[in-house]
């Protein structure tokens, strides 16, 4: 009996490897950009007295060339195709010799010190068919500004090419066990600038942000998980601190209501939603199961959310103009395949519900297309042997922030919906999770 | 002659028969009063009064048996005394040695074993005696109802708790690390809940529990294998301070 094991396990074994090694890819593209452009950038020219101007410029101008290529929109023609780098005057660009390499989009740079320490740095975006200047920006500001001017550009160029702002001038809030306990941080969308917002050497959890400023997240420093509000200047205020669980906190469009998962007296978790407060909660879900991650449609109409009524976790959503789930609204089940899907994130636009998908032990990331022809379809993102969790998308809902162990602790990651290569945002030793993508600093003002 | 000689040998057996019974009654009473003077000087009148008293009713018993030649009755009523005597003999040395230690001993280590009534001191012990006999109950992966074992180890964290009326518990819900950190807090929460509606249903009160999920994390086994992640999906009792 036993060796009739052993040898079909061997043959089964080899199979699957075999298997495994001709399957493509296993991240998918998406969705086929619109529009794309070829960019070359070269070098920003600089104007500094500081011995590491040089090296400055170098770096700012290839953080401008990794946001562009990251978005799935501009693909980066190398420098070395470049017939010449200078204009052939201050005002003349040789639109010939971008022609000929294959260039639509030329982006140049100049960095300035005006005294010691305060920066001016001129981008100008150039559409070579029509030989014109497209953008054109100047921006000033201390040394420690300059990488997110870089971000502001790449979002005007976004916007340029696509008529939709980029994501970059923006903040990732995630959860750390770098310390040893679970705390909140954020940093720019490119993974640097890392700060560290609490430090209640307790739990924290679930971070989601109102603005670029403030975020909700579930602490336990009162030895409950309780709802906080957190501004980037450390005042907190407590939202919600029902007995049992105070989680999920999801923002609604506009910051004008937020819904988040409480226990209902009898001990049931249900979905409800309140003022960004936390005052008048109303009940949504009234199901004896447990509800909870939900997520807003951008209309404010919909929330989809996690239930395990029907014995394990899946995917639904509740139309909230018609009132609390019961008589005439009942939730309408999403995912049925698969016996544990989590973690659903709505895109900004609508058209996605990003989610997550245990199978065999190991989750990889999904997405529910919402106006695809056929009716609502689903597509596999990733297929990796390591785990694919808590998606969350960008403001312009082109990128999608996750968490995933490739190498065994988990890191955040971001992939656009046009690409299939993820971007490593993280790399610390420890566990990072849970990430969270704020609105544009631009767009709020801040 | 024969017949005579067969009632003599049979007398004769009975008799012999008789006084050995009655030796081995003798002697079972004898070493039941020794007990009981042993029990005496021990003091279990006065701290195994119950112990004590049913030793010493069993004897006269005894003793009655013997005079009316019941020599089988006699001596097992004796050796019966004398267990008594024994067990009150030593119940009476735990209780004892209990009084004693109320006297305050500030240079020794508070005594674990027995309630000892000084202030500072109880409730370290009440805590430590906490630790030691309120097991984990663990659960099945995904699961967040009672197995077998988990009820058995439950009976008997609800013996001590009600023979500790002023203890109150926090119930920990944890995860293993598989699955998504929101759904494990409720899952964490449910498995919290599982156990202190059993504990209720056993008769402890329900304002003696409070709960609280951490979901996964935190990890009594931080590796990622099977072994690990059994010993992490559990309830934990904790004391209220």
């Amino acid at each position: 009996m036993r060796k009739w094991m052993i040898v079909s396990l061997f043959f089964g074994f080899t199979l699957s490897s075999w298997a495994q090694e001709s399957e493509p890819s296993e991240f998918v593209v998406i969705s086929k950009a619109p529009k794309q452009a070829r960019v070359a950038i070269p070098v920003f020219r600089v104007r500094a007295q500081a011995e590491d101007a040089f090296q400055l410029t170098e770096e700012l101008s290839s953080l401008l060339v990794k946001d562009l290529e990251k978005s799935g929109l501009y693909s980066f023609i190398p420098r070395n195709s470049y017939l010449r780098m200078e204009p052939i005057s201050e005002e003349i660009e040789d639109w010939q010799a971008w022609n000929l390499i294959g260039a639509q989009v030329l982006i140049r740079g100049e960095l300035n010190e005006l005294v010691p320490g305060q920066f001016r740095l001129t981008i100008k975006l150039f559409d070579i068919p029509s030989q014109k200047l497209a953008v054109g920006k100047n921006y000033s500001g201390p040394k420690a500004s300059l990488n997110r001017m870089i971000h502001r550009f790449a979002d005007e160029a976004i916007l340029w090419l696509t008529d939709k702002r980029g994501p970059f001038e923006a903040r990732i809030a995630f959860v750390s066990n770098r310390t040893g306990r679970k705390e909140i941080y954020f940093a720019d969308t490119d993974g640097r600038n890392v700060f560290q917002l609490t430090n209640t050497k307790k739990l924290n959890l679930s971070p989601c942000w109102l603005s670029g400023n403030m975020l909700y997240y579930t602490g336990y420093d009162q030895g409950n998980p309780d709802l906080y509000l957190l501004d980037l200047s450390g005042k907190k205020s407590l939202i919600s601190s029902h007995p049992g669980l105070n989680i999920s906190p999801a923002v609604g469009p506009g910051g004008k209501k937020i819904a988040m998962a409480m226990e209902t007296p009898g001990n049931n978790l249900d979905i409800y939603i309140m003022n960004p407060d936390g005052t008048k909660p109303q009940r949504v879900t009234t199901h004896p199961g447990a509800d909870l991650e939900p997520t807003w449609s951008p209309d404010g109409y919909h929330i989809a959310f996690v239930s395990d009524r029907t014995g394990s976790p899946q995917i639904y959503w509740i139309d909230l103009s018609k009132g609390s789930e019961g008589e005439g609204n009942y939730p309408l089940r999403l995912t049925y395949y698969g016996n544990y899907n989590t973690s659903p994130a709505w895109s900004p636009d609508g058209r996605f519900i990003a989610y997550s998908r245990r199978i065999d032990n190991q989750f990889d990331l999904f997405l529910i297309d919402l106006k695809a022809e056929e009716g609502r379809s689903e597509i596999q993102l990733t297929n990796t042997p390591y785990n694919e969790e808590e998606p969350a998308w960008s403001p312009d809902s082109r990128m999608l922030v996750y968490s995933a162990n490739p190498a065994g602790n988990y890191d955040i990651f971001m992939i656009s919906i046009y690409k299939k290569e993820p971007i490593r945002i993280t790399d610390w030793s420890s566990d990072e999770t849970q990430p969270s993508w704020s609105l544009n600093l631009f767009e709020e003002g801040g | 002659m024969k017949r005579k000689s067969i009632w003599t040998v049979l007398v004769v057996f009975g008799l012999i028969f008789m006084v050995s019974c009655g030796k081995d009654a003798k002697k079972a009473i004898d070493e039941a009063q020794a007990s009981i003077d042993r029990a005496k000087t021990a003091e279990a009148d006065k701290y195994a009064p119950d112990e004590f008293q049913s030793a010493e009713s069993l004897l006269s018993k005894a003793r009655d048996q013997f005079e009316e030649r019941e020599y089988k009755d006699a001596k097992a009523n004796a050796i019966s005394a004398k267990d008594q005597a024994e067990l009150a003999y030593k119940r009476a040395l735990e209780r004892k040695g209990a009084e004693v230690s109320t006297e305050p001993r500030p240079e020794q280590e508070p005594s674990l074993a027995y309630n000892v009534p000084s202030l500072s001191e109880e409730g370290i012990a009440i805590e430590e005696q906490a630790k030691a006999v309120l097991k984990d109950i663990n659960f099945d992966f995904d699961r967040y109802d009672l197995t077998e074992l988990a009820k058995e180890i439950l009976v008997k964290n609800a013996e001590w708790l009600k023979e500790h009326a002023e203890v109150k518990i926090i119930i920990e819900g944890h995860c293993d690390e598989r699955g998504s950190e929101e759904y494990n807090l409720a899952l964490g929460e449910k498995r919290a809940q599982s156990v202190r509606d059993y504990l209720v249903s056993l008769g402890i009160s329900p304002a003696r529990i409070k709960i609280i999920s951490y979901g996964e994390s935190m990890p009594l086994d931080p590796r990622s294998n099977e072994e690990a992640w059994a010993k992490n999906r559990r309830a934990h009792f904790a004391i209220q301070k």
